[in-house]
Formats: C-alpha cells, structure tokens, sequence
C-alpha cells in the first residue's frame, strides 16, 4: 500500500510547474508575474494596485531601504537576533531595480511579481533568496520567503525556482523595517501550517523616493467592485493619449499636466 | 502563527504515537547511525544542506564533503578561521527517544515486549584538525537501559580515526579542484559499504547482508527465543567498524559527469592472536592464527553524484583470514584447522535517482567461508560455507509532499534476504538461516535549523528466518520504533 502511495506521489510530483510569466529569468535569477490564484501556499485572496510605474531608480531606492538582520527562533523560548544589513547587493539592486520596473508596468490587479535571486557564500555554495512584491493600499509590500538560504538538493531548489514562495523551514533572517515602513502580519486562514509564513514588510514607497502614492485600496475581503479614483500615472498616461490623439490642444496638455504634477 | 504549527505537528505526532501504540507490541535492538550538527554550526548551514530532508541519510553534497574530508575547500574549513559560525564546538550527541515493541516467535511460542525509553547515545566529532587533516571520533557510553530497556550498550569508541588528504602532493601529482586522490585514514572506522549503514535512516534494522554470519540465526530482535545453530569462528561482518588502515579517492570524471571512488582497506586487530588458552594440559592446541583481512570498494557515477542526482555502480569485496578460536570441547580440532582460515565477500552495487527525489539502490554479495573454520570446531564432514545476500531499498524524499504540500517528509522501503546455497555443517539443510526482511519508515523533520535537528521517526519491520528453531520452525520477527530522533 506505501508502495501505491509512492508511486501515486510520483506521478504527480514528477514535474513540477512554473506559472506566470517570465521577464527577466536564466539559472542564477528570475522576475517573474505570477496570478494571484496560482499561490495556493499562502492561502491569500488579495487585490494590488496595479500596474504601478516607478523610474528605475525610484526602485533602486526602494530596494536599498530594505534591511535585514538574522535571526533565531527556537522550537520553545525567545529568538535571537543578529546585526542589520542591506538586504540586496549592488548588483541585486541593480538587476531587481530595472526588472521590477518593467514588471509592475505589466502586472494587473490580480498578479503580483515573484523574484528569486541566487547569490554565492564564503563557503562558495548558492544562498538562495526569493519572494514576492505587490503594491497593496498606496504602500509597496515585499514578501521574503527565503533569505539567503543555502540549497544544495536539487529539487528543492527546483520547487523554489518554480514557486519562489516555497519558504524553506527555519528562516535565519527577517527584514527589519526602517523609516516609512513596517512590518505586516498575513493572515493565514486556510493556509498550511507546515508551511512558514513568508515574512512581509510595507513600504511607503512616496515617501521614500517623491512619488505619489496610489490611493489606498479598500481590502479584497470586503471590497465591492468599485471603482477607485484614478492613479496620477493612470491620469498622466490618459493626458497623454488624448493629445497624441489630438482630442486636446499641446497648451491644454502642458496645463493640465503642470496641475496633476502639483498635486505631489 | 508559530503556536498552530506547533499544535499541527504535535496533532502529527501524537497520531503516529497512538497509531503505533496500537500495532503489535513488539520490540528490536537499535543501531547507532551518525548526524553531526556541529557541522551545521561551524558552517551556519541547515541540515539539509548535507543531508536528505529528516537526516541522516547523505546527499550528494554530504557525501562529497565527507569523502574529501569534512572539506569544502574554502578558508571556512580551518578550525581557526576567525568566521566560523559561533556556537561552534566540534562535537554532537545524537539519540532516539520513543516507544518499541518486539514481538519474536519460533516454534510457536515466543516473546512479545515493548516500551517507552530510548535507543542509545552517540557522542560524535568529527571535522578538520588543519586543511586536510581530517579526523572523527564516535564514543558510545554504556548504558544500562539502552535499547528502550532491552540490554545495556558497551562503552566503547566506536571510531577514532585520523585522515591524511591529498597525500598525492608528495608523490608530484596535482590533483584538480575537489579531486583528493590519495588520501589515508588510520584507525577503526565504518567501512567503506555500498550505503553506509551508520548513515542509514532506519535505526532499528540492520542491513542483514552486512551483519550475517552462517551458523548463526538472523534476529533483529530482542533474543530469547529457542534457535539451533553450529558454530564460526569468523567474527568478520563488513557492516562493524573495523580498525586498520584505508587508502581513497574522489575524483570527478568529466565523460560522465559523475565521480569515481575508491577505497581499500587492511585491516588487523590482535584480538585472537598467540597462544590459545583453555587447551588441556599435555595436548597442542596451535596458535589460533590472526585476524587479518583486506576490503576494497569502488565506484562510478553518472549525471551526478548517484544519491540525489544521476546514478551509480560500484564493485566490493573482502577476503581475509579469520581466527579459529580454540573449542575447549574439541583442543585437537584446532590443530586440525590450523591457524587463521580464509573467507571472502565480493558483490556489485547499484544506485539510481529519478527527479531528485527518488533514490533507488540495493546491493548483492556472495560470501564463502572455508570449511576448516568449521572444522576447528569439530563439525563432521564440514565443508565450505557460501551464500548470497542483497538488499534493496527505495526512499522517496518531497521537496514538496504532494496532495498535503508538505515538506521535511522521508519515506523508504527495504527488502532484506539472504539465500544459502550450503552449510558449513552438511546436517543443516540448504534453506536453513534464509532470511526475508521488509522495513517501513516515514520520517519527518519536525524542526531544523543551522544548530539542531529534531525527526518524528516511525519504522516497521517484519522478517522470517527460516528453519532455525529447534524444532525446524521458522523464526519470525516485528519490530515497531515509534520516536523522537534528535541531534544537537
């Protein structure tokens, strides 16, 4: 009988999927959008701000404001606590900040961007680290499911390829919220608790690099389908259209532009 | 958060508790098997960086860092490199604390027991002395109440080995990175088996291959039992740590993208050396021969390492001399026997992954001993004593269990036997002592992190051993372990 359960697992674990689209992928990272429904892990039903434009840099700025230290938790008692440090490399920052642009230019309000970076240890070995980012309620969230976790089974770096929210047991560091940001606390109804929570930091991302915010989005778990006011990107992007199509004159345009900018 | 997934686990844990305390009762004597977390502590690693999720079975890393000697070739190595992980101290303990019940019957009757307790204790270090210099040291204390109450364990070191790397250097050989083609470790030590049993995930069943000797009943019980047996003097089994000396190599093989392995081994212990005592006045009894015996493995992979990735085949054999120890109720069959008489194994070895998590492996052995080792026991008419032994074992490691999206979960299947084709003494029949062994075991790792481990171990077995009662019935056997496997 173990032996038709094996096989049955077999069958059906025999290959793995990876779901979403790929923008920036090869062996050592990936940025990928991912539907909100495929992350049946974290047992999540939510609605994004998106799509969100931010200049490269803007997320440069973003990703360097992240933070992190290690960490401890033991089975029973207290945990304990290491020293903060940047979260993302030079590199990292670089290669996320250009990939997360394009991203959430294309991510709806029903993806999120899921990301999973390689990086190589003093010992030479791969650290992994992986998560998610979505804009939630004007501020931007990162969800760390993985920080720097050493892999050297290849399927498990595999189902952390394909589900960069597979969290691994035993998380070594958590991110450490610094200013216009904290910490957020999922909720995990339905969710497996043999699976660890990814740890989830919230960035007000305006504050932080001069761009205004989205509005604030009514949460998905009680939200009727209204509609909401416009974002100032969605109104720059409408100006621009009506006087590319000519359905307002170049004076019209530069006014109205200058009174949305006014409003940051 | 954390509260329900501890709830969870203990909900789990306490299922399995009750699903064994409502299986047979049975009972079985325990093996030592080897996890180092001091390993996990000086790297800052998680366990599963060396390990099979639920430890302490070896991936292919763990293996590649055991065999080029607890090295990953960077500064991180040395026992002074002034990052190492704190809380590092190069030693680990390691024991199994549940409920085991026996249950062993022959000829219709039997013995039945069980109880809570624990198996035993492995005081284990192992390491770098300086960059290759390796060395390991596994002290096991006796303890009266070892083996869940069912007899106590010897205080013994069960290792104490060094190990010289790359001696190659001072031949004028350059080895690539990560190959160490001549290494020699000195001392008393596992052997280099097909799949290390100290490494095995079962803990209450031996490999019955590396254990079995003609003339005396199989049991992975407890004893007790009425079993008829005939006497050999030879003590050797491949699956003891042995003391000698072992010469070996790691090499990758870039045509096959795997790596080639060797080892051989001489191994000698004084144990039954010089004259013989218990000889009767005024009767030469000879000199009881020495123990000296030779074993040697080697393998090739392919695709990978052959435990996770790709797959592996490998030969093995020993042959030696064993001692014939003097039989007071025969001081002239001795003589007769003469000093240390040979035996031999040989067997092949067979390993094959599928996804990376699924690890198909099993092994064959022919041993012989020679009929004067029976003969020194004053067996009529004996003869050689030859047979077969295999096993095969499939495990089954999830990154992600399916259906239940759980990780951390170990599932493994092993069947053991052992055929014989003759008995050193002619009056025993050919089948007698044939063994058929199947073990059942899922593990979950319940907590890990870069300084512990803690698995919930539940392991069935059930074997038959023909023809060994007194009577001529079949000895048959069940074991249930049903635990806590930690290591610090």
């Amino acid at each position: 009988m173990l032996l038709v359960c094996l096989l049955t697992a077999a069958c059906s674990a025999a290959a793995p999927k990876s779901e979403g689209t790929c923008l920036s992928c090869d062996d050592h990272r990936l940025v990928r959008i991912i539907p909100v429904d495929a992350q049946a892990a974290s047992g999540q039903s939510r609605r994004f701000d998106h799509p969100l434009s931010l200049e490269k840099k803007q997320w440069e700025t973003v990703l360097r404001s992240v933070n992190v230290r290690s960490i401890h938790w033991p089975l029973l008692g207290p945990s304990y606590h290491g020293t903060m440090e940047p979260a993302f490399t030079d590199e990292e920052v670089s290669y996320l900040g250009a990939a997360l642009q394009r991203a959430f230019q294309e991510a709806t309000a029903q993806q999120r961007v899921v990301f999973a970076l390689t990086r190589s240890s003093n010992a030479g070995l791969s650290q992994l680290t992986s998560g998610a980012w979505f804009v939630e309620q004007g501020r931007i969230h990162l969800q760390f499911a993985n920080y720097r976790v050493t892999v050297t089974m290849p399927s498990i770096r595999q189902q952390m390829w394909n589900d960069p929210l597979f969290a691994q047991g035993g998380a070594f560091y958590e991110p450490v919220p610094g200013a216009h940001q904290e910490t957020v606390k999922v909720a995990q109804a339905g969710g497996n608790p043999f699976r660890p929570e990814p740890a989830e930091l919230a960035i007000e991302h305006g504050a932080l690099t001069g761009h205004a915010s989205p509005p604030p989005a009514v949460p998905s778990a009680v939200a009727a389908p209204a509609t909401s006011s416009p974002s100032l990107e969605d109104s720059l992007g409408q100006l621009k259209r009506l006087y590319e199509q000519g359905l307002i004159t170049e004076e019209d345009y530069r006014t109205k532009k200058q009174q949305l900018l006014d409003r940051l | 958060m954390k509260t329900s997934r501890l709830h969870a686990r203990a909900a789990i844990a306490m299922l399995l508790v009750l699903i064994a305390l409502m299986s047979y009762e049975l009972s079985g004597l325990v093996q030592t098997a080897d996890a180092i977390p001091a390993f996990a502590r000086k790297y800052d690693f998680k366990c599963n960086v060396c390990h099979v999720p639920g430890f302490p079975k070896l991936n292919d890393f763990g293996n590649l860092f055991r065999d080029r000697g607890y090295q990953l070739g960077s500064d991180a190595d040395s026992p002074v490199y002034e990052g190492i992980g704190t809380g590092y101290w190069p030693v680990s303990l390691r024991t199994t604390v549940g409920y085991q019940s026996a249950n062993v019957r022959t000829d219709g009757s039997g013995i039945t027991s069980g109880g809570f307790g624990f198996t035993g204790l492995d005081l284990l270090s192992f390491g770098t002395l300086d960059r290759n210099l390796a060395f390991g040291v596994v002290f096991t204390p006796g303890l009266g109440s070892a083996g869940f109450g069912t007899g106590a364990s010897d205080s013994d070191l069960e290792s104490a080995f060094v190990r010289l790397m790359r001696l190659e250097r001072f031949l004028g050989v350059k080895s690539g990175s990560g190959d160490y083609l001549l290494n020699l470790k000195v001392g008393k030590f596992e052997l280099d088996v097909p799949f290390s049993e100290k490494r095995s995930p079962t803990l209450n069943t031996t490999f019955a291959m590396y254990h079995y000797m003609p003339g005396t009943p199989y049991t992975a019980t407890i004893g007790g039992t009425s079993t008829s047996s005939y006497l050999n003097p030879n003590t050797f089994a491949i699956g003891e740590n042995q003391p000698g000396a072992e010469l070996s190599a790691i090499k990758k093989t870039s045509m096959t993208d795997g790596y080639f392995r060797y080892s051989l081994s001489a191994l000698a212990t004084n144990t039954f050396s010089g004259p013989l005592s218990g000889c009767p006045s005024g009767i030469t009894c000879g000199t009881g021969g020495r123990n000296v015996n030779f074993y040697g493995h080697v393998t090739q992979s392919f695709g990978g390492y052959g435990i996770v990735t790709g797959q592996r085949i490998g030969l093995f054999g020993a042959f030696g001399t064993a001692p014939t120890l003097v039989n007071p109720t025969c001081p002239t069959c001795q003589a007769v026997a003469g000093s240390g008489q040979p035996f031999s194994r040989f067997g092949v070895d067979v390993s094959l992954t599928l996804n990376g998590e699924w690890n198909l492996f099993g092994a064959w052995m022919w041993g012989n001993d020679s009929k004067n080792l029976f003969v020194s026991q004053g067996i009529a008419d004996a003869q050689n004593a030859s047979w077969n032994g295999a096993f095969v074992e499939l495990d089954y490691a999830p990154a992600l269990l399916p259906l239940l999206d759980m990780p951390d979960w170990f599932f493994s299947y092993r069947y053991d036997l052992i055929r014989n084709n003759r008995q050193g003494d002619p009056t025993f029949t050919k089948n007698y002592n044939n063994v058929d062994s199947h073990t059942f075991l899922v593990r979950y790792f319940i907590h890990h992190s870069t300084r512990t481990d803690l698995a919930l171990h539940a392991e069935y077995n059930t074997y038959r051993t023909t023809g060994v009662g007194t009577n001529g019935g079949d000895l048959m056997g069940q074991t249930m372990l049903v635990g806590f496997d930690f290591a610090y």
